[in-house]
């Protein structure tokens, strides 16, 4: 992937990423209490990625809106800065982080997931507005949050096991040349059930 | 069916939303993040239930999403198609999970994902439509901002048919409901009707004096379309009739962008549009037909169904992220 040009944060988005840096996750009790509906049940753990979205989320809600695309760009530049390089920051910080809040509670809970009703917004790769991401495009700036997905196609599929339903307008018409096949048959009753009771 | 059910397409701009042909309570929502500028793709195939909606499925895409259609012969598989040209079937059937190799980073992020059964990359530019036949049931057919319309068989490694013939964007290529070999196009200001053993259109009609978005066939009156168009307005054709509309049906504030004839009531139409509404008409009402009007989108309308099992029940979704299933 081409490297994006490099666009430093401006001084009140860096003042927001420090301070969810430097945030005492560790300590709040109303994230860890949400934290241990996340952990797997089995092993007791969380994989670092999605400690850090479920971090954001958090943080995005009870604090400060967070950009966690942008958020890691800043990161990668600070380490980098601190380190004394300006290596290629972009590699790993792009492509990923597409998963939203509700997919981590979807992910989270067993099986098929679990409704998102009423979840609050997702976390922050894909809260930018209609005009910011135009913007951006225009700019010719990478998007956050977008994921490679590999063009793997199955090389089977299942076969279908029910016969198409009749639709309702075919049931209609079935049932309107019933009636009219039993006025010209003047009184010959059969056949009248078999059109009108097809499909539902 | 009771009550009204929301369901949040979290992270994804919704395009379009269809029901099941097969299950009563299964519907499909094809979505696009970044309002389908930029970004991924994401299938969603829903479950409606008293406790409101739940995800059976989710497949996501490099591109967005822009329309789907559920296979009329298969009952476990759907068709996508994208932005970045290519269509999309989809086997919900399959036990869910991945083939390798993967990048590690996807694995990790997709333990509820899957691959479609096959990929076709045929068209050169945005698909916007896609449609299954009705009666003969075998084929599909999608519009694509290419100018094109193309045939498939879901068995066949290749497109069956390819006609190219409008000058500008197709936005919706619909099948009759009677007749197995014919279907209809819109998009640059005119309305085309195809039959698939004839090279040509069979029929040309200038339908709108603006981009025609949004169209579909009267479900009985074998000769009768709906057309919608960014001019707002919504219009009845009768095709033995082409000179001028047969019927206005009404008017949006904005571009109209989908419009559906219901399957069970001859008369009754629902159309959702660019203004955020979607609206419902009754054709055998005199006077004004607006008889419903949903007003709980907070962006933009896009998707639009009617359910083929409960008379009335519809489903809406659009850019606010949201898919609303209700009665009217």
């Amino acid at each position: 992937m081409e490297q994006p040009p490099s666009h430093p944060a401006p001084a009140a988005a860096a003042a927001v990423f420090e301070r969810f840096r430097s945030f005492p996750f560790d300590s709040d009790a109303r994230f860890q209490a949400g934290l241990a509906s996340l952990r797997d049940s089995s092993t007791g753990t969380l994989d670092p990625q999605r400690l850090e979205q479920a971090k954001a989320f958090f943080f995005s809600k009870f604090v400060a809106p967070l950009d966690l695309a942008a958020y890691r760009l800043w990161l990668a530049d600070e380490e980098a800065a601190a380190r004394g390089d300006r290596g290629d920051r972009a590699a790993g910080a792009v492509s990923t982080g597409g998963e939203t809040q509700a997919e981590l509670l979807a992910d989270a809970a067993d099986g098929p997931a679990a409704g998102v009703p009423e979840t609050p917004a997702p976390s922050a790769p894909y809260s930018l507005s209609f005009q910011e991401i135009a913007e951006k495009v225009a700019r010719g700036e990478p998007i956050p949050g977008i994921r490679q997905i590999p063009a793997t196609v199955h090389d089977h599929a299942s076969l279908a096991s029910l016969a198409p339903r009749r639709k309702p307008w075919e049931q209609a018409a079935e049932e309107l040349l019933a009636i009219v096949d039993v006025h010209d048959a003047a009184g010959a009753a059969g056949g009248v059930a078999e059109g009108a009771g097809a499909g539902k | 069916m009771a009550r009204p059910i929301r369901f949040r397409t979290a992270g994804f701009n919704g395009y379009a939303v269809e029901f099941s042909p097969f299950f009563e309570n299964r519907l499909a929502c094809a979505s696009a993040a970044n309002f389908g500028i930029a970004g991924n793709g994401r299938l969603w195939v829903l479950r409606a239930g008293p406790d409101g909606a739940q995800v059976e499925r989710i497949y996501d895409t490099q591109d967005g999403l822009f329309d789907c259609a559920w296979s009329e012969v298969h009952e476990n598989q759907l068709v996508t198609c994208s932005g970045d040209g290519s269509i999309k079937l989809w086997d919900l059937s399959l036990p869910v999970r991945l083939r390798m190799p993967v990048p590690p980073e996807y694995v990790l992020l997709s333990a509820a994902r899957d691959f479609p059964v096959r990929n076709w990359a045929e068209h050169k530019r945005e698909v916007f439509t896609v449609n299954w036949n009705l009666v003969r049931k075998d084929t599909f057919i999608t519009g694509s901002w290419d100018y094109s319309i193309k045939m498939w068989n879901p068995e066949m490694p290749n497109s069956i048919r390819t006609w190219q013939e409008h000058i500008g964007c197709i936005y919706q290529t619909v099948w009759s409901p009677t007749s197995p070999d014919v279907f209809a196009s819109v998009g640059d200001q005119t309305l085309k009707i195809w039959d698939v053993r004839q090279q040509h259109s069979v029929q040309t009609i200038r339908a709108h004096n603006a981009e025609i978005l949004a169209l579909d066939w009267a479900k009985y009156q074998k000769d009768r379309l709906v057309t919608g168009s960014v001019d707002t307005t919504i219009k009845i054709w009768d095709l033995r009739f082409p000179g001028r509309e047969a019927a206005f049906v009404g008017n949006h504030e904005y571009a109209v962008r989908r419009v559906k004839c219901s399957p069970h009531v001859a008369g009754l139409i629902g159309s959702v549009s660019y203004d955020m509404t979607a609206r419902f008409w009754d054709m055998d009402r005199p006077g004004n037909h607006l008889v419903h009007a949903h007003n709980d989108h907070s962006e933009f309308a896009l998707g639009l169904d009617f359910s083929m099992f409960f008379r009335g029940q519809v489903a809406t979704c659009g850019w606010d992220e949201m898919v609303h299933i209700f009665s009217v």
